[in-house]
């Protein structure tokens, strides 16, 4: 039997794909060197503002091109002049030469979406912005947003797409926010779908977890469900609903006083070995209070400082190994979704 | 219909009674059978299967080599004899 191994790395990364290349605050117009999946790209804004992705490297002694200057709304190399407009074509040559054919760089096709910048990492031609991941609930004015942030991580992302399958891992490493007693030992469900894997479960009739205990609108203990979910190839959805005891459950509607909140988390590999991880969260209620939003900023900022310790030890840890590793039941979702994905990188 | 289970290298045969794996079972009987996730995830349960056929009761990640069965998501669909 051939078996991906949870330490083995991807042989590489899902090209065909909408990836978060940076917030929108992030590029403006100057020119920025940012690496992702491996390639080096320069970014920057167009006089209309509109974000553009160059490879960052002229193709004449590979300068990177984020060494040269913005010409309006074209890219001069630092070394020679080679001058690209954002689709990558050259638009000058130095010496009064004519421009050779070969004188292009890719342009990656980029999107903005939810205060983000995606970008298309494989052929041009396949990219459709359709395909960005939705996001339910945005710019509903019933809903409150907090816009979050972003960290980088010393791990493959690949252990931090474990984590976010992996439920149970709140009852050891957030024990002082999101985890309470019954996220040790409930068994959840794994749900394969076509564009990612759902690993969800109920917890009936537990004391809601410290984090969530201020913003709930009934007393006593809780329903709550857990829905984890990552999207091929690097995108979660977490899922928290809390409901009063008693009403919880996937059959029943949810209960007029029911917490939601949706953590939207993007991963972006940097390298094998390091991964940037955007996240914001959409919650059904307190849409405008600022206060609220501040405390799930710094909140969900610890939390996932946690799982940073955490990801960043396992990923040295599996690099490491002395003896081997064992996969336990609850890697079941994890190790579903890393070997379809290495199925889907193998099939590029 | 009365299914045994034949444990070969333990030389005992059982007839099986309702359990909810054959790795469940060998345990019940004393019998010694590795295993580690018991969810069809790891491969550590693996065993060749001798004589006879099993019934998937849990999708495994990856199906075995032919003529080896994960013990942790399988019960007997006809008697069978595990090298065990
Ligand atoms: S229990 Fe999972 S790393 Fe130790
Ligand atoms: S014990 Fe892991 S596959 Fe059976
Ligand atoms: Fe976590």
């Amino acid at each position: 039997m051939t078996r991906i191994e949870s330490g083995s790395e991807s042989p590489a990364f899902l090209k065909n794909a909408w990836y978060v290349a940076a917030w929108d605050n992030e590029i403006g117009h100057a020119l920025t060197a940012v690496t992702l999946l491996n390639e080096s790209i320069v970014m920057y804004r167009d006089s209309a503002g509109k974000a553009v992705a160059l490879e960052n490297a002229c193709p004449h002694r590979k300068l990177p091109l984020s060494m040269g200057r913005l010409k309006g709304d074209d890219v001069e190399c630092g070394y020679h002049g080679l001058t690209f407009n954002p689709q990558g074509a050259c638009t000058r040559a130095p010496g009064g030469q004519r421009i050779p054919k070969a004188a292009c760089v890719h342009s990656y096709p980029v999107e903005e979406r939810y205060g983000l910048i995606w970008i298309w990492m494989g052929e041009a031609a396949k990219a459709d912005p359709s395909k960005i991941m939705n996001v339910d609930h945005w710019g509903d004015p019933a809903w409150g947003l907090n816009r979050g942030d972003a960290m980088t991580v010393e791990a493959n992302y690949l252990y931090i797409t474990d984590n976010l399958l992996d439920p149970s891992h709140v009852a050891w490493v957030h024990q002082t926010s999101f985890g309470n007693a019954a996220c040790a030992d409930s068994v959840p469900d794994m749900t394969a779908a076509d564009n990612g894997v759902i690993v969800s479960r109920w917890m009936r009739d537990t004391e809601p977890a410290p984090f969530y205990q201020p913003f709930l609108k009934f007393q006593g203990n809780c329903d709550r469900k857990q829905h984890y979910e990552v999207r091929y190839p690097s995108h979660a959805i977490i899922k928290a609903i809390f409901v009063p005891a008693g009403t919880g459950g996937d059959d029943k509607p949810l209960h007029k006083d029911v917490f939601l909140m949706d953590s939207y988390n993007f991963l972006t590999p940097i390298t094998e070995n390091l991964t940037r991880y955007y996240w914001f969260q959409m919650r059904n209620f307190a849409p405008n209070d600022r206060a609220v939003s501040a405390a799930f900023a710094t909140s969900v900022r610890t939390a996932f400082e946690e799982d940073k310790t955490i990801l960043q030890a396992v990923h040295r840890g599996m690099n490491n190994k002395k003896s081997g590793n064992i996969d336990l039941k609850i890697d079941k979702g994890p190790l579903h979704f890393r070997k379809r994905l290495a199925q889907m990188i193998a099939a590029e | 219909m009365n299914l045994t289970v034949t444990f070969k290298r333990s030389g005992r045969t059982v007839a099986w009674t309702e359990a909810e794996s054959l790795l469940a079972f060998a345990e019940h009987n004393g019998v010694d059978a590795p295993f580690s996730c018991g969810a069809g995830v790891c491969g550590t349960c693996a065993a060749a299967l001798l004589a006879g056929d099993v019934t998937y009761v849990e999708d495994p990640l990856y199906l075995p080599d032919p003529g080896v069965v994960l013990l942790c998501c399988t019960t007997p669909k006809t008697s069978v004899v595990l090298d065990l």
